[in-house]
């Protein structure tokens, strides 16, 4: 039997997705914990079920130990997951998981300068301060650093490539590509 | 006889010894060959003798477009002119430039589908051409002018919606590496002294009419609508250069590079690229801001607008507004280029510019290069002119060869300086051949080798990046592994095919990319970039699906640098394009229904008919060995993969250097690549053994009298 949904809640959740909606479309996620007043518990598991129509676009990611909200109709997958990542307070899990996915996804490594434009945003001196030793970190041995011949930095994981073939990716994107129009 | 849309049905032909003008009926005589560089071939073969070289009356001249230039097919505004070439060293063969702009419609527009010229001309002429009266004019008041100036003058005089395809003084001093252009920007490369030994200084047109199609036009625009719908940005690029919350993947060297914070700059007042989402169609035009992808961050405030090809969403030309140029350079601050005719002045005649490649100076030397270039008609060779230019240099034959007068007259200061303006010296040298440097510069990689002898070593340089016979390697192994190699073996100047290119660099995640290649050619035809497998057949297919796609692109006409749309920008169709796309559009437009696999033939016949072309003026079969070759840099250079052009040069991290199919590497392994040769002339049915086609597939493509000849020269394969 569909569950059946109170109406006073799906007047909440439909007040919420208006919001996730809105953050959205300006390429921001919303904290669970900052929409929602009651516990996580709570919550609807999916958004999907019989009774919620309409709210199928409202989508749940979980990083860093906090669930965010999106809207599928204005965001991928994809963007909310580096969304939700930028919204952590530890710059150095933001900077590892990203080059977890390039290097796995694509592959290819990720320049340091990419952090500091959207959705990462982060400023030059916490980047450099926090991209400086992060293998020496255990949680993030697997991140390495290479350069381009132009001294731009790229890091890799080392669990998705080995630096040869980050070396050679890196001189590519940073300059061979730019002479090979 | 049917009637066919799209086909004005009217080829023009010029003879310029006897003032001869005539009609010939393009349906009767190149319908099989559809247009373009198809029409050029049959015209090379039947009526210009095997041995012809570039500068020779007998050489013929086909500025031709295709059934679909002149409709509202996205991307359509090509021309094709195809010649014997003389940049083609050490054998002069057939080759063809292509241009963009707006002479191919407006050809159309005035009723014609070719323009065959033959013969010469005793005084400087040009063509004038308004509908379907042609005249040949006397340019003896034109000759001398740049492109620039040539063009507004014969547009004073025919009109201000004429459309002219000239040559500046490159091409009337016979410089090899000259152009033709049109619309003051749009080059088609390696013709422009061809025109010059005709004394042609210019093709102009002014069309008053349209194009007839077959289809109903309420057909018509679905199909159009639906071919828009499934582009990406330049390049056939479908994901956009930095993350954006519409997308799920992005890759930094994409030419999607719109996005919030990006402006044309210069505009007034300026705007935003902002996001362009697939969906929306109204703004395809604004994902690609190529100013800055080609020159910088810094060109953003110098962009006024993005401009481009008759009928092309994609507008991937850059018009800037540079003010200081007029009182640095004397030169307009208006400049309108693209690719490597907007980053000439980056590319090696000056190793280094105060605050690097994106400081002011080099996008300056950029705008001085790209008016140099276009108003001298000068053909840069895809930038291997100034690393040839780089090459004397650092190889002390500069000096050596030069007398101590010439050297001395070298503006090398301005050179060690980074001074933009060193530019105009050497362009002016080589535009009128002045002194031994602008002789020898201008008559391309090949020649002037020989000339001054250059070392072994030059040849396998990879900061010279030459393929063979005088041109440069685009797009080989350092993209796309033996499919890359594959397709620079076969044509005689500048490839100029970005098939495979724009496939692989589109910017989708390899295994994306192994699943639409895989339903195109069969499994293991796409590797991870830089991480090559052994040669396999679906290889094989990837480059042949390459080259022939190229030749029908080239024939129809369209823009190879969008075409084929193999990848799109669409998850809900799983990011793939349609490989048929071309055969609708062909289809709709002339009402000759053709499936894919049909028009491919087509466009196999346009292939075989280069290539026997190829066989016949080498005087041999033997392509695997005298035509097909592969520098030795590809097997043997370690910074293979690691090199990053003339100025980014990088050894591998440590170790020995890395061997082929090593992750990292571009190195290719001779023994694969006979393998891949094997494959290749396999899948198109050539002798396995000399890479010549055979009288069986010859006469499958209905190329029969093609092979009759061969036979009788003794050049068909046993």
């Amino acid at each position: 039997m569909p569950e059946s949904r109170d109406s006073n809640l799906v007047e909440r959740l439909e007040a919420l997705a208006t919001e996730v909606r809105a953050a959205s479309r300006s390429a921001s996620v919303v904290r669970l914990d900052q929409v929602w007043t009651g516990s996580e518990d709570e919550f609807p598991k999916s958004l999907r079920s019989d009774g919620l129509s309409g709210l199928d676009d409202i989508a749940l990611i979980r990083d860093h130990g906090q669930t965010y909200l999106y809207s599928e109709r204005h965001m991928t997958h994809q963007y909310a997951e580096a969304a939700a990542r930028a919204e952590c307070e530890d710059i150095r899990h933001i900077i590892a998981e990203t080059v977890r996915a390039d290097s796995a996804t694509y592959p290819r490594p990720t320049s340091v300068e990419s952090f500091t434009e959207p959705p990462f945003r982060v400023s030059r001196a916490s980047l450099n301060a926090a991209v400086d030793g992060i293998s020496d970190d255990p949680r993030y041995a697997d991140i390495q650093a290479v350069l381009a011949s132009d001294g731009s930095r790229f890091l890799f994981s080392s669990h998705h490539m080995d630096p040869l073939y980050a070396a050679s990716l890196a001189e590519w994107i940073a300059v061979g590509s730019l002479t090979n129009l | 006889m049917p009637t066919y849309g799209g086909w004005t049905g009217k080829t023009l032909r010029v003879n310029l010894s006897s003032g001869k003008i005539s009609t010939e009926d393009t349906i009767a005589k190149y319908k099989d060959y559809l247009g373009g560089k198809g029409v050029g071939y049959r015209v090379l073969w039947d009526e210009v003798p095997a041995g012809t070289k570039g500068f020779d009356e007998a050489n013929k001249i086909i500025m031709g477009v295709g059934p679909l230039t002149g409709t509202s097919a996205p991307s359509s505004g090509r021309t094709s002119i195809t010649t014997i070439f003389p940049t083609s060293y050490p054998w002069e063969l057939v080759a063809a430039g292509h241009m963009g702009g707006h002479w191919g419609a407006e050809l159309k527009y005035a009723g014609w589908d070719n323009v065959i010229i033959e013969g010469k001309s005793e005084k400087p002429v040009y063509i004038a051409i308004v509908d379907s009266k042609v005249e040949i004019r006397d340019a003896s008041h034109l000759w001398g002018n740049g492109i620039y100036r040539a063009t507004a003058s014969i547009c004073q005089e025919m009109g201000p919606e004429t459309q002219v395809a000239a040559i500046g003084q490159a091409g009337e001093n016979l410089v090899r590496l000259s152009v033709v252009n049109n619309a003051y920007s749009h080059s088609a490369g390696g013709v422009g002294a061809v025109f010059g030994s005709k004394k042609l200084k210019a093709v102009a047109v002014r069309g008053t009419g349209a194009v007839r199609i077959a289809a109903d036009k309420q057909e018509w625009k679905k199909l159009t609508r639906y071919a828009l719908s499934i582009m990406g940005a330049n390049n056939n690029n479908v994901v956009p250069s930095t993350r954006q919350p519409w997308a799920e993947y992005f890759a930094p060297m994409s030419r999607w590079t719109a996005r919030k914070g990006l402006y044309w700059g210069a505009a007034d007042p300026p705007v935003e690229t902002g996001e362009c989402l697939p969906e929306d169609l109204n703004r395809i035009g604004m994902r690609t801001m190529k100013a800055t992808y080609d020159m910088g961050p810094l060109a953003e405030k110098y962009t006024v607008r993005m401009g481009g090809c008759s009928s092309c969403p994609i507008r991937c030309h850059s018009h800037v507004e540079v003010p200081q140029m007029e009182e640095k350079y004397g030169l307009s601050r208006y400049a309108a280029s693209t690719c490597t005719r907007l980053t000439a002045g980056t590319s090696g005649f000056i190793e280094s510019y105060p605050e690097g490649r994106n400081g002011l100076a080099a996008v300056e030397a950029n705008i001085v290069a790209e008016h140099m270039l276009d108003d001298y008609g000068i053909w840069d060779n895809y930038h291997q002119l100034s690393r040839d230019f780089n090459y004397i240099c650092r190889s002390g034959l500069a000096k050596s060869r030069l007398s101590a007068d010439e050297y001395k007259s070298i503006p090398w200061e301005k050179r060690e300086k980074g001074d933009p303006s060193f530019l105009q010296d050497i362009y002016r040298r080589i535009a009128f051949r002045e002194g031994e440097l602008g002789s020898v510069l201008g008559e391309g990689s090949g020649l002037m080798a020989k000339l001054w002898n250059f070392p072994e070593a030059y040849f396998n340089d990879m900061r010279v990046d030459l393929w063979k016979m005088g041109h440069p390697r685009h797009h080989a192994n350092e993209e796309v592994g033996q499919t890359g190699v594959l397709v620079n073996m076969n044509y005689n100047a500048n490839i100029m095919c970005h098939s495979h290119r724009n496939f692989i660099t589109c910017g989708l995640p390899t295994n994306v990319l192994q699943t639409l290649g895989e339903k195109l050619w069969g499994p293991g035809a796409v590797d991870a970039p830089r991480n090559y497998t052994p040669m396999n057949e679906a290889k094989a297919r990837f480059a042949v699906w390459s080259l022939l796609r190229d030749e029908l692109h080239d024939s129809l006409t369209l823009c190879n640098w969008m075409y084929p749309l193999a990848s799109s920008p669409l998850k809900s169709r799983n990011y793939e394009g349609d490989n048929a796309i071309e055969s609708k559009l062909y289809s709709l437009v002339t009402g000759d229904k053709k499936d894919v696999a049909e028009l491919d033939l087509v466009a196999e016949r346009i292939f075989n008919l280069h290539r026997a072309l190829t066989v016949r003026d080498m005087n041999t079969s033997d392509m695997r060995s005298k035509h097909d070759t592969i520098p030795d840099y590809v097997f043997d250079d370690p910074q293979v993969g690691f090199g990053g052009g003339p100025e980014g040069r990088r050894t591998p991290p440590s170790g020995p250097p890395p061997k082929p199919f090593t992750p990292g590497t571009a190195r290719m392994d001779r023994a694969d690549m006979e393998v891949g040769k094997d494959m290749y002339y396999e899948t198109l049915g050539w002798d396995k053994k000399t890479g010549s086609p055979t009288r069986a597939t010859l006469e499958k493509l209905g190329l029969k009298d093609v092979a009759d000849k061969l036979a009788q020269m003794r050049l068909l394969p046993a």
